[in-house]
């Protein structure tokens, strides 16, 4: 069984992190933060802790993956899907990502007595390091 | 050690006072439009015609609420500048834009590793009949 992979870019810069930082601090207001300040926006803070620069929220470039699921497969994925990511490297302002799901072939898993087509997920740097990987898979 | 500009308020609680099995939550809000919109637009160009689209059907993006942890956390740790490890999910069924769901969760593991400090949390998202819709577990360094 074969599929076509799928893929995106993402330009991981300071205003895109800072528009998902501000998600939960709109959705829940007594957890906003003061923008500007922490690991996730101030460039010392993030260097005090030992990364190159403010780093990027990992369930930002997560969401990704689930939308290029939604895109192929629509209601299957949005009523069977599952993704399980392993976050290798951190991901900095200024980085650029690129998401690549289903390079290797198709993987069939029998789970709980549910059959499911499972796809490898690569995400990359600019710098063609191996940020994050992981699989998704589908009832088929 | 922990970022000088921390910006959430720190209540004292840290990795060696959470315990596996202890409980946390529950949240309990309505997913409105609004909401989903904001999260629409939190992502990259190429992406929101389909997300765009999910929204007009009336569907939540199924990872939007899987930052619900840091809520759930809230008053039970400290997060300071731990990074994400990994994260799982599992979509059960979609959940429509106007309902209200319950999220609870539960600490499923505590390790240390290299010299790092982890937690591993579950934690639910159910809709307003009761039924599960999402199933999250993270694993995140809290040093």
């Amino acid at each position: 069984m074969t599929q076509e992979a799928m893929k995106t870019n993402i330009a991981m810069t300071q205003d895109a992190i800072n528009a998902f930082g501000a998600l939960i601090g709109k959705r829940i207001p007594w957890l906003k933060r003061k923008p500007g300040t922490g690991h996730h926006a101030d460039p010392e803070a993030a260097k005090s802790v030992g990364l190159r620069g403010p780093v990027a929220f990992s369930l930002h470039y997560y969401a990704q993956v689930s939308q290029l699921m939604t895109e192929r497969f629509g209601q299957r994925w949005l009523e069977t899907g599952k993704i399980a990511v392993s976050f290798i490297k951190p991901v900095c302002a200024g980085d650029a990502l690129r998401i690549h799901i289903g390079d290797r072939p198709v993987q069939r898993v029998t789970e709980d007595d549910d059959s499911r087509m499972s796809l490898q997920v690569d995400i990359y740097n600019q710098l063609d390091e191996l940020v994050a990987a992981g699989s998704v898979s589908i009832k088929t | 050690m922990s970022s000088k500009n921390d910006t959430l308020p720190t209540i004292g609680r840290t990795w060696h006072d959470i315990r596996i099995g202890q409980p946390v939550g529950p949240l309990t809000y309505s997913v409105t439009r609004e909401m989903v919109l904001d999260f629409c637009h939190a992502l990259p160009a190429d992406q929101k015609p389909y997300v765009d689209a999910q929204a007009a059907a009336g569907m939540m993006p199924p990872t939007m609420l899987c930052t619900d942890y840091i809520p759930l956390l809230h008053e039970h740790l400290d997060l300071g500048w731990g990074l994400m490890a990994r994260h799982s999910l599992a979509i059960h069924k979609s959940v429509a834009i106007g309902d209200t769901v319950t999220v609870t969760g539960e600490i499923a593991e505590k390790y240390e590793k290299k010299g790092r400090h982890y937690w591993t949390l579950d934690y639910s998202v159910r809709n307003s009949r009761g039924e599960l819709c999402l199933e999250n577990r993270i694993t995140c360094s809290v040093d």
